[in-house]
């Protein structure tokens, strides 16, 4: 596709204006602008990550859409420096289901894990990136010691150039009795 | 206000895409020659009814937000990072600082259902378009939204004028309703 397409926003509080044009085409649109509302980003503590796991991302897509035959509500992800290391884990009304990754540097090509870690996140949230899960050549997994998890996507574009896309989730509170760190509340 | 204008070009090194002046100095102002990068992109993270925009002299930044416990963002322009080039080397304050504007349709929605019942659809329709398709390959644009485009103009006469003639019809009224 080689259409063009050209950003611009004059002022502050004018629309954002996007305008398009293929051969001899011209599509513009204009975007009303709001006051922004959304609070600050969600944490990810860089410096205390409780897990670092770089792998390719259709293989995680693979194993998001795997779960997904359990109808579940709930995925825990969790993490050991002893096997199994990595794993996936949903529970549903229709069963339950688990994927594990060994540590083969070929499938995991980073893989850093002091201590073993469990969190429990959103489904249907994690399964919102699935978009950006098909297209992405690789993700980086990462936790922090609460829990928060921060999925980046590589994506190679046209021309040989990388993109970012990034999202960040915050997990369930860990129920008694199991692992993890003391969390915050996630406000659901 | 000092104005600034970064051009973002292609990854292939193209020569600088024509600037959009008709707005005299425009905060912000970028040109990607190809579409599809950022519709890729964007479409990661359509997930939510909003996105925020952030404007940094490095370029654009969206984010999407879902009941607070979960961001998506994308940074577009890292596709372009070694390309980007500050056209006016006085990069204004309010760009040093990241401006933050929502983008969405929520308002004029919320317009369309108090004035005009009928006009909900078009309007959600209107409202997806932007979000979803607005980089969409342009003819399809044309041909799939043409009675929500909010402006589709054609530069010379093609077979597919009914549509445009339909696209501008309703365009007038989405107007009005705006």
């Amino acid at each position: 596709m080689t259409g063009m397409c050209r950003l611009s926003y004059a002022a502050e509080g004018d629309p954002l204006c996007i305008v398009l044009e293929e051969a001899g085409v011209t599509t513009s649109c204009e975007l009303t602008t709001f006051e922004p509302e959304f609070r600050e980003d969600i944490p990810l503590q860089r410096e205390n990550l409780a897990q670092k796991i770089i792998m390719r991302a259709s293989w995680l897509h693979d194993a998001i859409n795997e779960l997904s035959s359990t109808s579940p509500s709930r995925l825990t992800i969790a993490a050991s420096p002893v096997a199994p290391f990595f794993t996936l884990s949903s529970i549903g009304p229709m069963g339950s289901a688990t994927v594990e990754f060994s540590k083969d540097p070929q499938l995991l090509e980073t893989f850093q894990v002091p201590k073993p870690t469990v969190n429990t996140y959103k489904y249907s949230l994690i399964k919102s990136a699935s978009r950006a899960m098909a297209i992405a050549s690789k993700v980086s997994i990462r936790g922090d010691e609460q829990g928060v998890l921060s999925l980046q996507f590589m994506i190679e574009v046209e021309g040989g150039g990388v993109s970012f896309v990034d999202f960040r989730f915050v997990p369930y509170l860990p129920e008694d009795g199991e692992g993890g760190e003391e969390e915050e509340d996630a406000a659901e | 206000m000092e104005a600034v204008r970064i051009s973002l070009l292609s990854s292939r090194g193209a020569k600088p895409i024509i600037m959009d002046t008709h707005t005299g100095r425009p905060l912000f102002s970028a040109v990607s020659s190809s579409a599809r990068q950022l519709f890729l992109l964007l479409r990661c993270i359509s997930f939510a009814p909003k996105a925020q925009v952030q404007i940094t002299p490095n370029g654009l930044r969206f984010m999407a937000e879902e009941s607070q416990v979960m961001q998506g963002r994308t940074l577009p322009t890292l596709t372009f990072e070694s390309d980007v080039e500050l056209t006016n080397e006085k990069v204004s304050s309010s760009l040093r600082s990241p401006s933050l504007h929502h983008t969405g349709i929520q308002n004029l929605l919320m317009k369309t259902k108090t004035r005009r019942k009928r006009g909900r659809k078009a309007t959600f329709l209107f409202f997806k378009y932007l979000c979803l398709h607005s980089l969409r390959r342009c003819k399809s644009l044309v041909s799939m939204t043409s009675k929500i485009v909010g402006q589709a103009v054609i530069s010379r006469t093609e077979p597919m004028a009914p549509f445009l003639v339909e696209a501008l019809l309703a365009l007038s009224k989405i107007e009005f309703l705006g």
